[in-house]
């Protein structure tokens, strides 16, 4: 057998690397501006200041390998931990956008596609409204859409060969969802009764059963695994099971809004409804498609698995109240009309109709982002009207304790100050010691001490405020006020506080 | 091609003579035709005479005397021990002087050996004609000592460093020592810092293990199913006329019972018969299997190879003394149980032909046709089909040096004899060839072709097998590390690594699992009372995620093995990979107790203990 001399292999990939860099600048620019202007999902918040307090030591081991949803924070806390004071999750996002765009590019070429239609239409799918929408979110949304364009690839391929490469990139898809997004999570459960027909039929005949037993024993084998590693290392795991995410609260209040009222009695029903319709907005090539080959079921089975797939992740979500809200499984649109680009000839052999309706789904992709995540629209809508000023306060007292080594502050509560600080070291987190003891003992001796007006937003939830009424005010005894802005309050240390007679 | 008149002569005697009968000469005629082969070479593979007739005819049509070389031996003085490999690729050799002329006895009289003659002994001298297979007997029992010299030494004195009759080098013995020292002066000034890096060395082992088996699945069950397809095409596409002679070597011992299964195998293939050079190698101390062979009166095609009794007797030594009386441009080895599939030898020439000059071995997939015979059948065709069907692909794709298989390795001849062919002290002496061929600059690829062979399906008999399979690995990692700049300037750091993590992988997995196994079952037994001070949390964690993650990926690996060629119903055995595992670890430690006690030892399995029948095998293949 000839092998392909590596230089060959090399300049397909090398081909890929000028749309992959602009994608990758491109994305830098747009997270700095939405930075700025507080756009940032609360999850990449939390996620970067979990990563930034990983990264300098100052979690517990067990914490940092049972962290999840875990292929972000690791990500991000290891680039955290290699490059200290860089925007970790930020360049994480801008990393996976940029490989997203690399393989989109580089499958469209794979399949015939002349070179501008593949570098537009890898611009129209790379900037889609749902992907910015990700990028925003945090790397747990671009890892979930990195995930799901795979997943969407593989089940094409699976198809069509369903051999061992075939089934096994399937089954690490499944995964790597599972382990990118608690939506992720959803998605790769809600795929497993559909995987059965995305098989060839032989493969169904012969026994199905043992096929998709190999597609799905990644996912469940990880769970089990990261499960018992949660359990040897007590860390936070499996917490987004145990308590569902006030996140889903909220965002089935704005749906019901976005509607109008109920369409039915039954939330989930809605949710799916909506669900779907953002989907066929936020994609019109995709039932386009699916019309013009309809016959082939080869061509329609991968991408009805993956759409029923989202549509029953939002369901499992909103009927079992767990994994969050199902805004992120919006990516899901894009992501499958980028696989049936690559794969199904039709959309190459009508490039100018293909164009328009990806450009349709550019539009259509805002309508479906408001539609299946009202609370990033909400926030939107703020910034563009007034500003987060609670955010900004909170990066600027951050960065007004940039020096200050030993600040008592919830930071968990406002992952912004630990944003604007730039380190977590030097920071007593909910997580350590002192902090628990200042709550246990109702007394505070730490060099400083952080804490946001209790009247405002970010008060409302800061456990020092509600520990400490009078905090804000007054401050502790022994402690002088050495900043302050709009919302928060510093103090510093003065003199020994006497001894505690208890 | 039309037949030479010479031949057309030659049938038309052999009708004369009522050696063969005219529909006979005229289905010869054809098939000589068609195969572009001599007319003798089409009737030889035909069982329709007696080859001593057919000799006898031979000489009659050039008018030359028959000799009957058993009864008139040629004269020793004239033989040359040097020579002994032209004797036999020629089929020609000197006999005896008369009258200062010097007697050429051939089994091919012609114009070629005519020439060939003149420019070797000169101008005067006569022919005799003889019988090949006289000739081939001849020069086993003439030159018995020389090439049984040959055949175990050649490789330890022309080329010692690859070479595993020393099993460790003073180098290696030093640094053994040397590391051993290390740990125990370790153990003993700083025992928890000792036992922390051994652990962190052991597991980066264990990590790079499984990653690199999963990257070589990922790449190997890519594999272009075009490529292989296009083999196919161009395979049956291949004229029969320009085939090549391909020799097949099928060593055998006290394997009687398998002869006809495995002739019947062999005429079986999609092969001109007349272009087959087929040597059963036979060890001369086996002679039930020897009075079988002979008894079966078997077709002028197949030659019987006699290798006189000398130590070591393996496999490798055999097929390097018949490997003295090869003829054919391509070389492939068959075991007595093995059922290739018909068309493997026109893939194997079609894959040569469209290969890269510096190819010297191509090796075919291998597995069972008693599959569903037991759990251990299942299993070692699970194993089989992730080696064969996956990584080895893989290997190939990544340009790694790739350890063949026990058979249907298939060589273009010259570059084996090149190479010193197998090393008869090393007990996987294909494994060890595999890794030879990059160390000499040379390629092996992979064919699309399967040959079926039969699963050990009792548990001795398995670890029998496997501890010689893992004790030949130990002996070619210990060859191949004498020199491992040498290694990584030959095959690369790619190949370096793949080597290390494919050979030394198989083998120190097989001897460390069970050691980490008793470590875990304390530490879930003794709730980690004394066992944490040696696994700190990020080394415990390591640990962890080599046990769950080694365990899932290589479990899932065994899973998705049997998925290319359809046999789903063996994915749930998968599951029980444990238990293969402990199986695997015992037969470790055989191996390692016979590296050191008796490293030579060649564990022969037997074969034929199957009781599924291998008229199952279509039945298989077809699932």
């Amino acid at each position: 057998m000839i092998a392909t001399p590596p230089r060959a292999r090399a300049a397909p990939a090398l081909a890929a690397a000028p749309i992959a860099s602009l994608a990758f600048v491109g994305i830098l620019v747009l997270t700095a501006i939405a930075v700025r202007d507080g756009l940032l999902g609360n999850d990449m918040l939390r996620l970067w200041e979990g990563a930034a307090t990983a990264a300098d030591g100052e979690v517990p081991f067990g914490r940092v390998v049972a962290a999840y949803p875990t292929l972000p924070f690791l990500a991000t806390t290891l680039l955290a931990w290699a490059f200290p004071g860089t925007p970790a999750p930020a360049l994480v996002s801008a990393v996976l956008f940029a490989i997203i765009a690399a393989v989109c590019f580089l499958s469209f070429r794979k399949a015939s596609l002349p070179l501008p239609a593949a570098a537009a239409f890898t611009m129209l799918i790379t900037f889609h409204p749902a992907l910015l929408r990700a990028v925003i979110a945090g790397p747990g949304d671009m890892f979930l859409a990195a995930f799901a364009l795979m997943l969407g690839l593989a089940l094409y391929d699976l198809r069509i060969r369903s051999g061992t490469a075939e089934v096994m990139h399937v089954g690490l898809a499944l995964m790597g969802l599972a382990f990118s997004h608690p939506m992720g999570a959803a998605l790769a459960f809600a795929a497993m009764p559909f995987l059965a027909f995305a098989l060839r039929p032989t493969l169904v005949a012969n026994s199905a059963l043992n096929v998709v037993a190999a597609l799905v024993f990644p996912t469940f084998f990880a769970i089990g695994a990261f499960s018992y590693v949660s359990w040897i290392f007590p860390g936070d795991g499996w917490t987004f099971f145990a308590a569902p995410a006030e996140s889903m609260s909220v965002w089935a209040v704005a749906l019901a809004r976005a509607f109008g009222d109920r369409l039915f009695d039954l939330p989930a029903l809605d949710a799916c409804l909506a669900m779907a319709a953002a989907l066929v907005i936020g994609a019109p090539l995709v039932p386009a498609t699916l019309l013009l080959v309809r016959r082939r079921r080869p061509l329609v089975a991968p991408a009805l698995v993956l759409a029923a797939a989202a549509v029953a992740a939002t369901a499992l979500t909103i009927m079992t109240g767990f994994f969050g809200d199902p805004a992120a499984i919006v990516i899901v649109a894009p992501m499958l009309a980028a696989a049936m680009i690559s794969r199904v000839p039709a959309v190459r052999e009508h490039t100018p109709l293909a164009t328009a309706l990806l450009l349709a789904g550019w539009v259509g992709g805002l309508g479906s982002v408001a539609l299946a995540d009202p609370i990033t629209m909400n926030r939107l809508q703020l910034v563009l009207q007034r500003g987060d000023s609670g955010r900004a306060d909170a990066l600027a007292a951050g960065g007004a304790a940039a020096a200050d080594t030993g600040v008592l502050v919830d930071v968990d509560n406002m992952p912004a100050f630990l944003l604007g600080r730039g380190a977590a070291l030097g920071i007593l987190g909910p997580q350590s010691e002192p902090f628990t003891l200042a709550m246990l003992f109702r007394r505070i001796e730490t060099p400083f001490v952080a804490v946001p007006d209790p009247h405002s937003l970010a008060g409302a939830n800061d456990r020092l405020d509600r520990a400490f009424p009078a905090l804000f005010r007054d401050g502790p005894p022994g402690y002088r006020l050495v900043y302050q802005n709009n919302t928060w309050r510093i103090f510093g240390k003065t003199k020994q506080v006497p001894a505690h007679k208890d | 091609m039309a037949l030479s008149p010479s031949d057309r002569a030659l049938g038309d005697l052999l009708v004369g003579r009522r050696v063969i009968t005219l529909p006979q000469l005229d289905e010869a005629i054809d098939l000589a035709e068609r195969w572009n082969v001599r007319l003798g070479d089409a009737l030889l593979s035909r069982n329709w005479m007696d080859s001593r007739l057919y000799y006898e005819t031979y000489a009659q049509n050039f008018d030359l005397p028959f000799v009957d070389l058993i009864a008139e031996p040629p004269d020793e003085e004239l033989l040359l021990a040097a020579d002994a490999d032209l004797y036999a690729n020629r089929l020609t050799m000197p006999w005896r002087r008369r009258d200062d002329r010097l007697l050429i006895a051939t089994a091919e009289p012609g114009p070629q050996t005519l020439l060939f003659a003149r420019d070797r002994w000169g101008a005067g001298i006569e022919f005799v004609v003889v019988s090949k297979f006289d000739i081939i007997v001849l020069l086993q029992t003439a030159f018995a000592g020389t090439m049984s010299h040959r055949a175990v030494f050649e490789l330890a004195e022309l080329d010692p460093e690859m070479s595993a009759r020393t099993v460790f080098t003073a180098p290696q013995l030093l640094v053994f020592y040397a590391l051993a020292s290390a740990i125990m002066g370790g153990l003993a000034l700083a025992p928890l810092a000792t036992l922390i890096v051994l652990n962190i060395t052991i597991s980066i082992f264990y990590l790079g293990n499984f990653v690199f088996k999963g990257v070589l699945v990922s790449i190997g069950g890519g594999r272009s199913a075009e490529i292989d397809e296009t083999v196919a095409v161009e395979a049956r596409a291949l004229k029969t006329e320009d085939l090549p002679v391909f020799t097949v070597l099928v060593p055998m011992f006290r394997e009687a019972a398998m002869l006809p299964r495995l002739a019947q195998a062999l005429r079986e293939l999609d092969y001109p018969l007349g272009k087959l050079d087929i040597k059963i190698v036979l060890e001369a101390g086996d002679a039930e299997t020897i009075a079988a062979a002979r008894s079966l009166g078997l077709e002028g095609v197949f030659e019987i190879v006699i290798v006189p009794k000398s130590e070591p007797q393996t496999k490798p030594k055999a097929c390097n003394f018949a490997l003295r009386f090869a003829r054919g441009e391509y070389l492939v080895i068959y075991d007595a149980e093995d059922r290739p599939e018909p068309d493997q030898l026109r893939k194997v020439v079609a894959t040569f032909r469209r290969s890269p000059p510096h190819t010297a071995c191509l090796q075919c997939r291998l597995n069972y046709y008693n599959a569903d015979e037991n759990w251990l059948t299942r299993m070692f065709t699970l194993d089989y089909a992730l080696w064969f069907d996956q990584v080895l692909p893989g290997l190939e794709r990544l340009g790694m040096p790739i350890p063949l298989g026990g058979t249907s390795n298939h060589f273009r001849t010259d570059m084996l004899r090149e190479l010193h062919a197998w090393d008869p002290f090393n007990v996987t002496e294909d494994a060890d060839l595999g890794i030879r061929i990059g160390q000499k600059g040379y390629r092996v690829g992979v064919v699309d072709s399967t040959t079926y062979e039969e699963a050990s399906c009792r548990t001795g008999q398995w670890l029998g097998q496997r501890s010689r399979w893992i004790k030949g690995y130990m002996q070619t990692l210990l060859v191949h590390t004498r020199r491992p700049m040498q290694l990584v300037r030959n095959t690369g750091l790619l190949g370096f690594l793949g080597f290390i993590f494919f050979i030394g992988g198989t083998v120190l997995a097989g001897l460390l699992n069970p050691i980490f196994w008793v470590f875990y079952a304390i530490w879930l037994a003794a709730s980690a009372a004394n066992i944490d001070v040696i696994f700190p949390q990020s080394l415990l964690f390591l640990c962890l995620f080599n046990l769950l993650a080694g365990n899932g990926a290589f479990t899932y690996l065994i899973m998705l093995a049997p998925i290319r060629r359809g046999w789903l119903g063996l994915i749930p055995y998968s599951f029980t990979l444990f238990g293969y595992w402990v199986l695997i670890s015992v037969a470790a430690y055989k191996a390692l107790w016979q590296l050191l006690r008796d490293p030579f030892f060649w564990e022969k399995t037997p074969h034929g203990l199957s009781q599924h029948a291998a008229a199952r095998l279509p039945k298989i293949g077809a699932a």
